[in-house]
């Protein structure tokens, strides 16, 4: 009979290398699940927006689009996304997240947020996580 | 207890009734807050349309689900002049603003927390704007 024990050392050393690899890996992650959430916020909006926009307002889910920006300096980090209807677009400006005086609101964006709000902050306090795997 | 939907859409009518017509004030008695898809074809010189509706809502709370529904309503103010918009505004700020309303069945619908407004705007000689508000135990 033999048996083998097989040692998994973390050690300090593994901890120091997690550690230098954090300031490059946290931005790139950040940045990759901010777009996600753009893209996936975006999707969900059109969706509705599709279902909602009716006869008058056919072009308005097309004008939807999603837009990221980072920041990362001397004061730390910062990356946003951004999404919804682009008024330069071919019914981009309709009056139909809020409503108007003749057109009750909609809603879109709002739904997709109310979803995209929660589900963004969990799969961003996942992150360190993996970081630290 | 659970009110109806259409139980609290009633609360939060009355509330907003109660606060267009009170005095002091300039506002006419017939001051009223509609569904949006209610109003009078003849519409009133000055109304509010409300749209109520349910929102999603995550379990915040690490400790289970949440306990409560959660609900959005828009209250848009409608007048043919713009000092009547701001007007009809202050009133229901004054109506349902962090305040939890009892619905005929005794049980609460609110507090309604402001989430973002919607500004003035002026066409074909009307004036209009509105607030959007969330709550929770909405049904």
């Amino acid at each position: 009979m033999s048996m083998s024990v097989r040692v998994v050392h973390n050690g300090v050393e593994g901890l120091a290398r997690d550690m230098a690899a954090l300031p490059a890996r946290s931005v790139r992650d950040m940045k990759a699940k901010t777009r996600e959430a753009g893209i996936v916020g975006n999707t969900l909006a059109r969706d509705y927006a599709r279902v909602s926009s009716g006869r008058h307002g056919k072009l308005y889910p097309r004008a939807f689009t999603h837009d990221e920006s980072t920041y990362v300096g001397g004061f730390g980090a910062a990356f946003s996304t951004e999404y919804g209807p682009e008024a330069g677009r071919p019914q981009g400006n309709m009056e139909f997240e809020w409503g108007s005086r003749n057109q009750k609101p909609h809603l879109d964006l709002n739904r997709s947020a109310d979803i995209m709000g929660p589900s963004f902050a969990q799969e961003v306090r996942a992150l360190p996580d993996e970081w630290f795997w | 207890m659970s009110a109806t939907p259409q139980q609290q859409f009633d609360a939060i009518k009355a509330a907003i009734d109660t606060a267009l017509q009170a005095a002091p004030g300039t506002a006419p008695a017939d001051r009223k807050a509609y569904d949006f898809d209610n109003v009078p074809t003849t519409r009133p010189s000055a109304y509010v349309a409300l749209d109520l509706s349910r929102r999603y809502i995550e379990g915040f709370r690490k400790g289970g689900p949440h306990p409560s529904r959660g609900g959005r309503l828009v209250t848009r103010y409608v007048a043919k002049h713009i000092d009547d918009v701001r007007e009809l505004q202050r009133r229901v700020w004054l109506a349902i603003e962090d305040k939890a309303l009892t619905t005929t069945d005794g049980s609460l619908v609110g507090p309604f927390r402001f989430e973002t407004p919607i500004s003035i705007d002026t066409d074909d000689g009307w004036a209009s704007g509105a607030d959007s508000w969330t709550f929770t135990n909405a049904r």
